[in-house]
């Protein structure tokens, strides 16, 4: 399990970091490499140059103002969990990076590269994608903006193009009053250190948290390890909004992931499994979106 | 390496103070001599072990499950400016054996020859000068092959329709069916027959040290040593030497004193050690190195264990009585059986578990299938067949409609027929497992079932309306040590022979165990065994210095390299507390009459004149005293050293006639019964399958405890494993024969997060077969775990009358058996 | 301190200094070196282990630039001008630390193969929680495998730790 030759760069300013992209052929960012380093070791990723950016503190940023939230691609996953802004703002963020592996993991993953790797079982591109959020990338030539919707084109592959850098990504708050809204991630895993068999990211606005039977203004339910991208299910939350939440509506929203999901069988689940999972776990976290919302 | 690092530094680890009259340190919690240098780096474990100039051996490994040959080009790998060496199972065959393999008319190459039987096998070797260039020069052989039908499923493979090893002729190598009383008629006359089919899957050890082997052949000696984390060095070095084809002298196989784990798995080890030995060999004598990375050792690495499929019938009266039980079973070995076949037969030894039953069919077949090898893992074959018990009683207790717990109370051996005969011939020393049941459930219904406690029946009700199943159930379980040698050659022996075998015919070995008195009048003793963690040199310490009347700190313990120890069984098979107790008791009373001998020369006496008393010689009619370093000093220049001694502790069970049967037949031989009744808590979300353990209540008997914090240990560790079997483990394959668990993210370990609060009670009912009381304890949890587990799950899910049908019982096995209950 | 790595010539290398165990070590070393395997066969730090090289098992857990990480997830070069903490800089003149004493007294070991890792994590905990829950310390130390504990010593041993510290 090593990996095969490569050269090592390590710019220090984020267009230094896209120059090296855009000169070097088969170069590799390299970030946390908590991942890309399992692949490397098996060869089956044998970058020629890796590109390590450990150092661009300018990507390093939790912001937000009253439009919008903003990480930067090199947020590890431990300073996600613990953000004080992320907390207030998008509680669903903290609640997924506490779910990936152990402390020490999340010690060095970072946002960009789990976004960066497009595998559906992970728990950002789930968020990302029931959140509408936008991912910054950039590249020599420039940048551009891809919503979570377009980047995850299939397992392990996305529209980043290769001299290009996942740089951060913008969430709109609008949707999200923390005042009447819930969020909630859950994941269903064997053990901490492998990948949820499903996991699911959920959110759900009402009209007054105060009112007895709030009206859910806004749903949102996303699935990982379900399909072969981060999947968005809007059939489900078109079940439940309009009107309070109800068992018959929260029943066919789980009918509707039930049926919505396309997952890969695993040693420890099979289709139906997920499936089930699927309708199981879109109800639980409809439901505790909305107790967190009306709390 | 120095031998300053690899004795005991009970130096620095002075544990308690000089004994008080009467009372002894064997039996006390003492913290072990063995921490201080893993602690601080100074531990050496074979992955440590780099000679000057060693270079790295790395193996091309197949990823097809089942193929033939059809070329390997090594040119462009040996064209490599670092490539030291490149061999195919093709060279080495030309000058070496095949390796030996678990049945007779069976061998196997270390690399393949002529064609791959499991995705993983190596097929080529490659040396260099590190293992990061190893790799680059492994990619460049390239193998071509002509695919063959994977055999996968095991069931299946028993119809011969593709034949794995075309000179054996069928896939099944070896089974056997033994009757026991007269289970037919058991059968015919009970009120009821319950019949269960149970799945155990693929589970093993997985160490957190992977294989390990130096290789450094002396050309002019035309010799071999090889350091290696192999375990059983004593026992299986024929594994080695024969396959290089040397004697065993000339193969000094040493294994460090720090093993990182093995729990049976590196009995296995021999793959590597041989190729390791080869190559340097063919390097003219440059040390070769090889560490097995996780990806390897998942995959291929020779460490998979059982494999079953089980119907298990249960003869029972209306009253509850279990007349006969009847065990049918295949067991998947994977390619070849390798070197610990007996896990089919080991079952015997606890037939019936804790139950008085005496009529009993007993069968296997032993599978071969394009998979990994097995080879031994904790529990030895015992874990699958009391979970496939238990579970048909948990059945039969459902059909009957009797509380579970009283249906054991039934047929539980009564304390008074201990000693107990099973009717497998294997004999239970002691144990009262009416009232250990009695006990658990008393403690657990004290703590659990009231205000505050998981199991407040508000709580449960509460709990269900979320759709979560709690429950416990009461379980017992035998778990047998000390293993005889002798029948352990069964599955080698013509079977209809062993019925005309006598008692005098049986070979058993015994443990061996030397120590000296060094300079300082430190007692320096050497083990001819292998460690892994078990804290043997702890043991040894105290069991000696209580022979000596020393303190423990002045015992150092050493180990034996293959060579310098006699073949003797070593630790496996939860042998060493009950063997090295027998073995210090012998070893102690020889050296103190030697030390009398000695002295009684020095001063012209009789023996009867002086005495031995700790640590020093005392002349009865004089002032003269002489201590151990004196001792020593007075050895030194003696024709026969008489500080200096050996013993061998003969195995208990050859001294009681009533183990003359099981040992004359070769019926598994294991003179100690300890036993465990334990209760996990388990909560089953009925929706999701997802099990949670919420804690573990178990009371454990094993008889005497020479050391209570080891014994703890052993506890806890074992029923971790028993929780990731029971839960989350399993090596799977897919229907082509390609491992589904080949990374920590697949075959998965428990962590914190899956191991819930303990909460362990320990009673000791001595052994009356062994020199301490001690009973063999190496095992228990890993043995007794899942079976609990699945008892507790099975409890729980009582009201949509599931019974888990599979370990590891995960969740979307559970969501399988609720979704066929209409759930 | 400086490591000459020869015989090699043919493969790139790069030179790198490091601060290990507050020792400023320099070495040439090829850039795919993992940090595991430099520091453990160029330094001889042996209570560094690899058990896995996935990222799972954390017997091969250091302090990196501060915080715990997993060495075989790192490159040797990724920690040029940094700073690197193993096990070896806990004890003192052969004397234990007050988390390896109580790692003794606890019987939170027995083949030891993880250990090392469990002592950094612990390390880490206490720095950073002088008095953590049983819950605290089963998610602090959920990135490390034991295999022979049962991981019920290893509580007590971080509780014993951290008792210990509070009284020095």
């Amino acid at each position: 399990m090593k990996p095969a030759p490569f050269e090592y760069h390590r710019p220090s300013s984020l267009a230094d970091a896209l120059e090296l992209l855009a000169d070097l052929p088969d170069a590799e960012p390299l970030a946390g490499n908590q991942s890309l380093s399992i692949l490397m070791s098996n060869r089956l990723a044998s970058p020629d140059h890796l590109v390590d950016i450990n150092d661009l503190d300018e990507l390093s940023y939790v912001e937000a103002d009253n439009g919008s939230v903003a990480v930067g691609a090199l947020v590890r996953h431990r300073e996600i969990e613990r953000s004080g802004t992320l907390a207030q703002a998008l509680p669903v963020f903290p609640e997924a990076a506490g779910k990936i592996a152990g402390p020490v993991v999340r010690n060095r993953g970072t946002l960009g590269g789990s976004l960066g790797e497009g595998d559906p079982a992970g728990n950002y591109p789930c968020v990302a994608a029931a959140l509408e959020a936008d991912l910054e990338l950039a590249s020599a030539g420039g940048s551009r903006t891809v919503s979570a919707d377009e980047f995850f084109i299939a397992t392990m592959f996305t529209d980043r193009e290769e001299d290009e850098l996942i740089t951060g990504i913008t969430v709109p708050r609008d949707p999200f009053p923390p005042a009447r809204t819930g969020q909630t991630f859950l994941a269903v895993k064997e053990a901490a250190q492998t990948w949820p068999t499903l996991s699911v990211a959920g959110a759900v606005r009402v009209d007054d948290p105060e009112d007895e039977e709030p009206v859910l203004e806004d749903a949102r339910v996303a699935l990982a390890n379900a399909a072969e991208v981060p999947l968005r299910v809007p059939g489900a939350e078109g079940e439940i909004e309009g009107e309070p939440l109800s068992e018959a509506g929260l029943a066919a929203a789980g009918e509707t992931a039930y049926e919505a999901v396309n997952p890969e069988e695993e040693l420890h689940a099979d289709e139906t499994y997920k499936r089930e999972l699927a309708r199981e776990y879109t109800k639980r976290a409809l439901t505790t979106a909305h107790d967190r919302a009306v709390a | 390496m120095s031998e300053a690092d690899t004795r005991a530094e009970t130096d620095a680890e002075v544990e308690g103070e000089p004994e008080p009259e009467g009372q002894s340190f064997t039996g006390q919690g003492l913290n072990r001599v063995e921490d201080h240098r893993i602690l601080t780096g100074r531990a050496e474990y074979v992955h440590d072990i780099s000679p000057e100039g060693c270079l790295e051996m790395g193996l091309v490994r197949t990823t097809r499950a089942h193929a033939e040959i059809r070329d390997i080009d090594t040119s462009a790998a040996e064209a490599h400016p670092e490539c030291a060496l490149v061999l195919t199972g093709e060279d080495i065959a030309a000058e070496y054996n095949p390796m030996p393999c678990g049945l007779t008319e069976m061998s196997e190459w270390a690399l393949a020859k002529e064609k791959v039987h499991f995705a993983g096998e190596p097929v080529a070797l490659v040396v260099a000068e590190d293992r990061y260039v190893v790799e680059d020069i492994v990619d460049l052989v390239d193998v071509r092959y002509d695919g063959l039908d994977p055999v996968v499923d095991a069931v299946a493979a028993r119809e011969d329709e593709t034949v794995i090893h075309e000179d054996v002729g069928t896939n099944v190598p070896d089974s056997e069916e033994l009757r026991f009383g007269d289970p037919e008629g058991a059968f015919a006359a009970a009120d009821t027959v319950v019949e269960g089919e149970y799945s155990w899957g693929r589970i093993s050890g997985v160490p957190l040290e992977t294989g390990g082997a130096v290789a450094e052949y002396d050309p002019d000696a035309d010799t071999f040593h090889i350091d290696a984390n192999m375990q059983l060095h004593t026992l299986v070095d024929n594994t080695v030497f024969e396959t290089l084809g040397y004697d065993a002298e000339d193969v000094r196989i040493e294994v460090p004193p720090d093993v990182g784990g093995s729990f049976g798995t590196k009995i296995a080890m021999h793959r590597y050690m041989c190729l390791t030995a080869m190559a340097s060999q063919q390097l003219d004598g440059t040390p070769v190195k090889y560490v097995e990375d996780r990806v390897e050792n998942l995959q291929g690495g020779d460490m998979h264990s059982s494999d079953r499929e089980y119907t298990v019938r249960v003869a029972v009266d209306d009253d509850g009585t279990v007349r006969g039980f009847d065990f049918e079973f295949l067991d998947d070995f994977g390619a070849f059986p390798r070197y610990p076949i007996n896990q089919v037969l080991k079952p015997l030894a606890v037939l019936t578990n804790g139950y008085d039953v005496e009529h009993v069919r007993y069968s296997y077949d032993l599978v071969l299938t394009n998979k990994t090898s097995q080879t031994a893992y904790r529990g030895f074959g015992v874990d699958p067949h009391l979970y496939a018990l238990e579970m048909a009683l948990d059945e039969a207790a459902r059909e009957l409609g009797v509380d579970p717990y009283d249906f054991r109370q039934i047929n539980f051996i009564p304390p008074g027929s201990m000693p107990y005969t099973l009717p497998s011939k294997n004999i239970y020393d002691s144990g009262d497992y009416p009232a250990a049941l009695e006990r658990i459930r008393e403690t657990v219904e004290e703590a659990e079932v009231c205000e505050g406690g998981l199991l407040d029946p508000d709580v449960v009700e509460s709990r269900r309306e979320a759709g979560k199943y709690r429950g416990v159930a009461y379980t017992l379980h035998i778990e047998p040590g000390v293993s005889g040698a002798d029948w352990t050659n069964r599955q080698r022996s013509d079977r209809d022979d062993l019925s005309e075998r006598d008692r005098e015919d049986v070979a058993e070995l015994p443990e061996h165990l030397r120590a000296e008195v060094l300079e300082d009048g430190t007692v320096r003793a050497y083990l001819a065994t292998d460690s892994s963690g078990q804290g043997h040199q702890t043991l040894v310490s105290q069991l000696l210095a209580d022979e000596l009347g020393v303190l423990p700190s002045d015992i150092e313990v050493d180990y034996l390299d293959s060579v310098d120890a006699p073949t003797e069984y070593g630790s496996a098979a939860s042998r060493m507390a009950v063997m090295l107790s027998g073995a210090a008791a012998g070893l102690g009373d020889r050296m103190v009459e030697q030390f009398e001998r000695l002295a009684a020369d020095h001063w012209g006496v009789g023996t009867a004149a002086v005495t031995y008393r700790e640590g020093t010689v005392t002349r009865q009619d004089g002032p003269e005293t002489l201590s151990l370093a004196d001792l020593a000093a007075l050895d030194t220049d003696r024709e026969e050293s008489l500080t200096r001694a050996s013993y061998d502790y003969q195995h208990p069970a050859t001294e009681l006639e009533d183990f003359d049967e099981a040992l004359a037949r070769k019926l598994p031989v294991y003179p100690t019964a300890a036993f465990a009744a334990n209760a996990p808590i388990v909560e089953v979300d009925v929706a999701t399958g997802e099990v949670e353990l919420l804690k573990f209540y178990s009371l454990r008997d094993c008889g005497t405890q020479l050391n209570p914090v080891i014994v703890e240990g052993q506890s806890h560790g074992g029923l971790a494993q028993g929780i990731g079997a029971a839960l989350i483990e399993e090596f799977g394959y897919d229907d082509r024969g390609q491992p589904q668990s080949v990374t920590l993210f697949d075959y998965l370990l428990p962590s914190t997060t899956n191991v819930p609060e303990m909460v362990l009670e320990h009673s000791e009912t001595p052994s009356p077969f062994t020199v301490t009381g001690a009973k063999g304890t190496g095992e228990g949890g890993m043995i007794d775990g899942p079976a609990a587990i699945a008892s507790s799950i099975n409890r729980a899910l009582e009201p949509f009358d599931v019974v888990v049908d599979e370990i590891p019982a995960t969740a979307n096995r559970l969501r399988r058996q609720l979704r066929d209950q209409g759930e | 301190m400086s490591v000459d790595d020869t015989g090699r010539s043919e493969r790139p290398t790069q030179e790198i200094t490091v601060t290990v165990n507050g020792e400023s070590v320099t070495a040439e070393v090829e850039p795919r070196l993992k940090l595991s395997d430099f520091l453990r066969s160029h330094l001889e730090l042996r209570t560094v282990r690899v058990g896995c090289e996935q990222g799972v098992c954390g017997a091969c857990t250091v302090e990196f630039d501060g915080t715990v990480a997993k060495s075989c997830m790192l490159y040797a070069v990724q920690a040029d001008g940094r700073e690197v903490t193993t096990v070896e800089a806990l004890s003192e003149d052969g004397n234990l630390h007050p988390i390896q004493e109580a790692f003794h007294e606890e019987h939170a070991l027995q083949c030891g193969f993880c250990t090392s890792g469990f002592l950094m994590a612990t390390r880490d905990l206490l720095a950073e929680n002088p008095d953590p829950e049983r819950e605290e310390i089963e998610g602090a130390l959920a990135d490390n495998i034991c295999r022979c504990t049962g991981y019920q010593n290893i509580y007590d041993a971080v509780e014993t730790a951290a008792d210990k510290l509070e009284g020095e």
